[in-house]
C-alpha cells in the first residue's frame, strides 16, 4: 500500500469550495464519467479505460483472496462482465467506483470457492449496491470523489499495526480472529486496532452523512 | 426522546457491532452471521450508513493496491463478450412466494432470497413453526422462525454463536427484560446462556441462526429439543 500521503488535505474536511473539489476530485471525475457513458451508451472505449485502471487491481484482490493466477484471470473477466452489466446500478452518491469494484470482485470469489470454503458459503447474498438509485447530482459526485481521496490519504497514514489488521481483514478476507491468530495478537488487541484505524478514518468514511 | 409518530416504527435499537460489521464488509463473516447482518443492515439506516462507508474503505485499499497485470488479450476477450451480455437498468422485482401467513410481515430482500418456498414449514414445537434455509451449517441451524405470542425458549447454552434478527412482533430476555424489535439483532456466544419469549399477544418472527447446537439446560428444554429433532 503505496499510497503517497497528502500533507495539504485536511484531516476532517467538513465544508469544501467548489474549485478544491474540483481539484481534488480530477483523479476520480473521470472513472465517473465512464460509469455514466457505460450505463447510458453502452460505451465500449469507457469500458476499456476502467478496464485497464481495474481490472489488474482487481485480479490482485482476487489472488490476495487465494485464486491462483490463471484463476484470477478468468475471474477478473467475470467481475468486469458485471461492471459492464450492471453498470446502471451503480450509484455515485453511496461510493465510490473503487468501492463498488471492491464489494463485486469479493463476491465474485464467494461464487467459486463453494465447498472449499464452507464456512464462507452464502456470503454471495451480499450486495453492496442492491438496489437502482435515482442519479446523484455532479455536485454529490464530487463532494464523493473528494471524500474519497482524504480516505485514501489517511489510509496511508495510519500507524502501520493498525493498516495491516485493516488489510488482512478487507483485501485478504480475513476474520479478525485469523488476523489476531496470524500475528500472536489477543482478539481484544486486534479490534482495539480496527476501532482506533476506522475512528480517524470515520469522519472521512461518511459519503452521505445524515442531511 | 421523543416517541415516533403514531404507525411509524422506532428504528432498531440492537445494532450488529462494528468489528462485525467491517467482517461482513470485507466477506469474512460466516454465511449466517452475513445473512443475519444483511437483513440488519436492510431495516437499518444508521447501519446501512456504516457499511457504505466500509465499503469505501475497501474502495480505497482496492484503488492502492499496484495490482497484477493480467495475460495478453484479456481486455480482447471481455470486448468480444460484451455484445452477448445485456445492460440492467433496474433489478427485476423479486417475486418470492411468501406462504399466507407470512404476509404482511414485511421480509427483508435478503431473506426473501434466502427462502427456499412457500413450502417446508413444519412445526417444531407447540408454539414454534419454522423453515430451514439452504445453507451448510454443520451442526448448526439456519431458520426463520415464527413464534406464537407468548411462546418461550427454555434457559439454554449455545454450541456456536447465535444471530437473531427480529421481523415482527418482539422478543423479549427473562433475564432483564431486553426487548428485540424489528430490525434489532441478537448476538449469542457460547457460554452466554439465556431464556426467551416471545412479546404475548402477537407472533413474532425472526430469523434464528445458530452455529453450533442448542445446549437446553432444563429439563422442558431438553424434551422440547428431543421433540423438535424429529
Amino acid at each position: 500500500m503505496e499510497a503517497a500521503p497528502s500533507p495539504t488535505c485536511p484531516a476532517r474536511p467538513r465544508r469544501f469550495d467548489r474549485a478544491s473539489v474540483q481539484r481534488l476530485a480530477e483523479g476520480r471525475t473521470d472513472e465517473l464519467e465512464w460509469m455514466a457513458a457505460i450505463a447510458t451508451r453502452g460505451d465500449r472505449a469507457a469500458f476499456a479505460q476502467l478496464f485497464r485502471r481495474y481490472a489488474p487491481k482487481v485480479k490482485a484482490h482476487l489472488m490476495a483472496r487465494g485464486a491462483a493466477t490463471g484463476a484470477a484471470d478468468e475471474l477478473t473477466q467475470e467481475v468486469m462482465l458485471i461492471v459492464w452489466r450492471k453498470a446502471g446500478l451503480f450509484d455515485a452518491s453511496r461510493g465510490s467506483v473503487a468501492a463498488w469494484l471492491y464489494t463485486i470482485s469479493r463476491n465474485a470469489l464467494f461464487n467459486t470457492t463453494r465447498g472449499e470454503r464452507v464456512r464462507k458459503e452464502g456470503s454471495a447474498m451480499q450486495t453492496a449496491f442492491p438496489e437502482a438509485a435515482p442519479p446523484p447530482t455532479s455536485e454529490q459526485a464530487l463532494l464523493a470523489a473528494e471524500q474519497g481521496r482524504a480516505l485514501s490519504a489517511s489510509l496511508a497514514q495510519l500507524p502501520p499495526e493498525q493498516r495491516e489488521i485493516l488489510e488482512g481483514a478487507y483485501w485478504r478476507g480475513q476474520t479478525l480472529q485469523e488476523c489476531a491468530e496470524e500475528r500472536q495478537l489477543p482478539l481484544g488487541t486486534v479490534k482495539t486496532r480496527v476501532r482506533l484505524a476506522l475512528e480517524k478514518l470515520r469522519g472521512l468514511m461518511k459519503i452521505r452523512s445524515t442531511e | 426522546m421523543t416517541p415516533p409518530p403514531t404507525g411509524q416504527l422506532l428504528p432498531p435499537t440492537h445494532h450488529v457491532p462494528e468489528h462485525g460489521l467491517v467482517e461482513y464488509v470485507a466477506g469474512a463473516a460466516t454465511d449466517g452471521a452475513a445473512l443475519a447482518f444483511a437483513c440488519h443492515v436492510s431495516l437499518c439506516g444508521a447501519c446501512a450508513a456504516e457499511v457504505a462507508a466500509l465499503e469505501n474503505v475497501g474502495g480505497t485499499i482496492l484503488e492502492a493496491s499496484p495490482g497484477q497485470e493480467l495475460g495478453p488479450g484479456a481486455l480482447d476477450a471481455v470486448l468480444a463478450r460484451l455484445e452477448s451480455t445485456p445492460q440492467l437498468t433496474t433489478l427485476s422485482a423479486e417475486s418470492v412466494a411468501v406462504p399466507a401467513f407470512l404476509a404482511g410481515c414485511d421480509l427483508p430482500a435478503p431473506l426473501l432470497r434466502a427462502l427456499p418456498s412457500a413450502e417446508g414449514w413444519r412445526t417444531v414445537v407447540p408454539g414454534m413453526r419454522v423453515v430451514d434455509l439452504p445453507f451448510a451449517l454443520p451442526g448448526g441451524a439456519v431458520r426463520l422462525v415464527r413464534f406464537k405470542g407468548g411462546a418461550t425458549i427454555p434457559f439454554h447454552d449455545h454450541g456456536g454463536p447465535e444471530y437473531i434478527v427480529v421481523f415482527t412482533g418482539a422478543l423479549e430476555e427473562k433475564s432483564d427484560g431486553q426487548r428485540f424489535g424489528r430490525g434489532d439483532v441478537s448476538i449469542r456466544l457460547p457460554g452466554e446462556r439465556h431464556e426467551q419469549r416471545a412479546t404475548p399477544g402477537e407472533p413474532c418472527v425472526a430469523l434464528v441462526v445458530n452455529e453450533g447446537a442448542l445446549r437446553p439446560l432444563t429439563l422442558r428444554g431438553r424434551l422440547l429439543l428431543a421433540i423438535a429433532r424429529d
